[in-house]
């Protein structure tokens, strides 16, 4: 994926996350492998839905799959490349 | 005969007979009887021509002029405004720009530093780091600081790590493209402001002269007021003379507006119908007039005979109504002036600036203790005449009133006083706001080459939308007057964008996001 051409303002990663974590959430396919998140949200699976029935279930928030993506240089979104 | 008027009595000293020194002097001044001719002059006086040849030229030796003229063989020409040409101003003498040295000048601006050892080092370091944000300016200062702490040189190391803390510091301090700084000044000027004092009346601690502080004085300085409320100016001396409190006191009188009721007591005798003007020694002496001075400036002003007492150190002048000349005591007896013209006479005379710069009400003598320097605190400003002063040093001399700074020291100076008004009305009501915010309303007031006043009549008021001045005030008067010419509204603004309900171009919404494709 790839990384922006310069460090990102914080209007334009929220911009870019939101873009992203709305496509998310009307179910667009994720750009995470699913183990990879499984991994980083491990905690929260648990807290959610507790140690039994954790690894069988997969229900997140789409903003932090969206974050998680966008740490990750995952999203193939970036700002207006004509402005530098 | 008695002599009456003082063109019989010239041309009597000049040594023409009584008789037609009368007859040319009937209905003339000298200045119309100097410039008659050969022929005229035998004409009134009904004799032959060499009679007449020799009254004219005892008339023509009377006039510088007409010696000249005479040699030459000339005619009469006109010379009437001779005396009034000789008058002198007094303590206006323009500064003297031939002593303006350009190169000098310019040179003044390359800075000394950009030699020194310390800056070479600091520049090298910002050339190896490749950054681009640092100004000669930032360079000048950080070299000023390193001196400061009684550095001579500095390491190539060294010189790099004042370079990296610098640069973090700057992106530390600089803000993100499209935040929203014009608000953050508009709430971080607005939230002390609130905590400011309606009504202040301060006292600014030298010796009466009393300067608007608080809420009232930022309104003035935002709304670019014409005069202030207080204005007040600081005049300093030229340094050599700065320490003289004489030379201070005399520049102070000579500031001063001295009106005829300030030295003079006026008292009307409607009886004789002429004024009465009574002189306080005192307040002369105070004011360094003279008696004789009041005398010249009062009949300069009203063209009036003004009449003394005595030769020397008068106390009485008198001026009666309607006599120009002492020709016209004569004839005073058969036609005296109305009653409405002694009022009037009264009224022009008692307030007649005698002395001083207008709109400079009152001079103080001040001594700075730092410096043992005397300087000028004045109730009233007058930067264009108070310039023209010789004895004044016009680079520290200060007013408060930002659009005479503007008119004569031009946009940057305003922009300037802006800052340092603001300023130090924020320090005397002891509210911290960052010197930035204050920048940048000073910016917006004064970006388009003109002091302007935030609000209706200044910058909201001249923005291009329609729809931003629509939403600001008088909505309905922009919206029909924009509908009859038919106007645009590109929607480049914040407000507009707000209306119409599309993001705004500030922030989140100034972002255009596009799609990468993969490699």
């Amino acid at each position: 994926m790839v990384a922006p051409a310069r460090t990102h303002t914080r209007f334009e990663r929220a911009r870019i996350i939101g873009a992203r974590a709305l496509q998310i959430g009307m179910g667009a396919p994720l750009f995470a492998e699913e183990k990879d998140l499984r991994e980083a949200f491990k905690n929260e699976l648990i807290s959610l839905y507790g140690l039994d029935e954790a690894d069988i279930r997969f229900v997140l928030d789409p903003l932090k799959i969206a974050m998680y993506e966008y740490d990750h240089e995952l999203i193939p979104i970036d700002i207006d490349p004509h402005l530098e | 005969m008695v002599v009456k008027s003082a063109t019989k009595k010239k041309l009597m000293d000049l040594g023409v007979t009584e008789n037609f020194a009368h007859t040319l002097a009937d209905d003339r001044k000298w200045d119309n009887v100097k410039i008659l001719s050969r022929e005229e002059i035998a004409k009134i006086l009904e004799t032959d021509s060499s009679t007449a040849d020799q009254v004219y030229e005892k008339i023509r030796a009377g006039t510088k002029k007409g010696m000249q003229e005479a040699e030459d063989g000339a005619g009469p020409k006109t010379s009437v405004r001779l005396k009034r040409g000789a008058r002198t101003r007094k303590v206006k003498t323009a500064a003297d720009l031939s002593e303006y040295d350009h190169d000098k000048k310019m040179l003044s601006f390359v800075d000394p530093l950009s030699e020194d050892p310390v800056y070479k080092s600091l520049s090298d370091a910002v050339e190896a780091a490749g950054n681009s944000r640092f100004t000669p300016r930032m360079l000048n200062d950080l070299t000023a600081v390193v001196h400061s702490r009684g550095k001579k040189k500095l390491t190539k190391k060294q010189a790099e790590a004042v370079i990296a803390e610098a640069a973090s510091e700057i992106t530390r301090a600089s803000i993100d493209p499209y935040e929203a700084a014009g608000i953050v000044t508009a709430q971080s000027i607005g939230e002390p402001g609130t905590q400011m004092t309606m009504r202040t009346f301060h006292y600014a601690g030298v010796a009466t002269v009393n300067v608007t502080q608080g809420l009232p004085r930022i309104i003035e300085i935002v709304d670019a007021r014409k005069v202030p409320q207080t204005p007040t100016m600081n005049i300093r001396l030229k340094p050599e003379n700065s320490k003289d409190v004489a030379e201070a006191q005399k520049l102070a009188a000579a500031l001063e507006v001295t009106t005829t009721v300030n030295i003079a007591t006026i008292e009307t005798d409607v009886a004789q119908r002429r004024l009465i003007l009574k002189l306080n020694k005192t307040n002369l002496k105070q004011k360094k007039m003279t008696a004789k001075e009041v005398q010249e400036k009062l009949g300069n002003a009203t063209r009036l005979l003004v009449q003394a007492d005595k030769e020397k150190n008068a106390s009485k002048l008198t001026i009666i109504p309607g006599v120009h000349s002492e020709a016209d005591l004569a004839d005073l007896a058969e036609n005296p002036p109305s009653y409405t013209m002694l009022l009037q006479l009264e009224e022009k005379i008692r307030d007649l600036r005698l002395k001083g710069v207008p709109g400079i009400e009152r001079a103080n003598v001040q001594l700075e203790e730092a410096t043992g320097e005397y300087y000028l605190s004045t109730i009233g400003s007058n930067l264009t005449r108070v310039n023209d002063i010789e004895t004044i040093d016009r680079t520290r001399t200060y007013t408060n009133n930002i659009i005479e700074i503007f008119e004569n020291l031009g946009i940057e100076a305003a922009r300037e006083a802006i800052v340092r008004e603001l300023q130090a009305t924020l320090d005397g009501a002891r509210l911290e706001v960052d010197t930035r915010h204050l920048l940048t309303v000073a910016d917006v007031m004064t970006s388009e080459g003109e002091v302007r006043a935030i609000g209706r009549h200044g910058v909201s008021g001249t923005k291009h939308s329609i729809l931003a001045r629509a939403a600001f005030e008088v909505t309905v008067n922009h919206l029909l007057k924009a509908g009859i010419i038919g106007e645009t509204d590109n929607l480049t603004g914040v407000a507009e964008n707000i209306i119409v309900g599309q993001p705004i171009s500030l922030g989140t919404g100034s972002v255009e996001l596009y799609y990468i494709p993969e490699e």
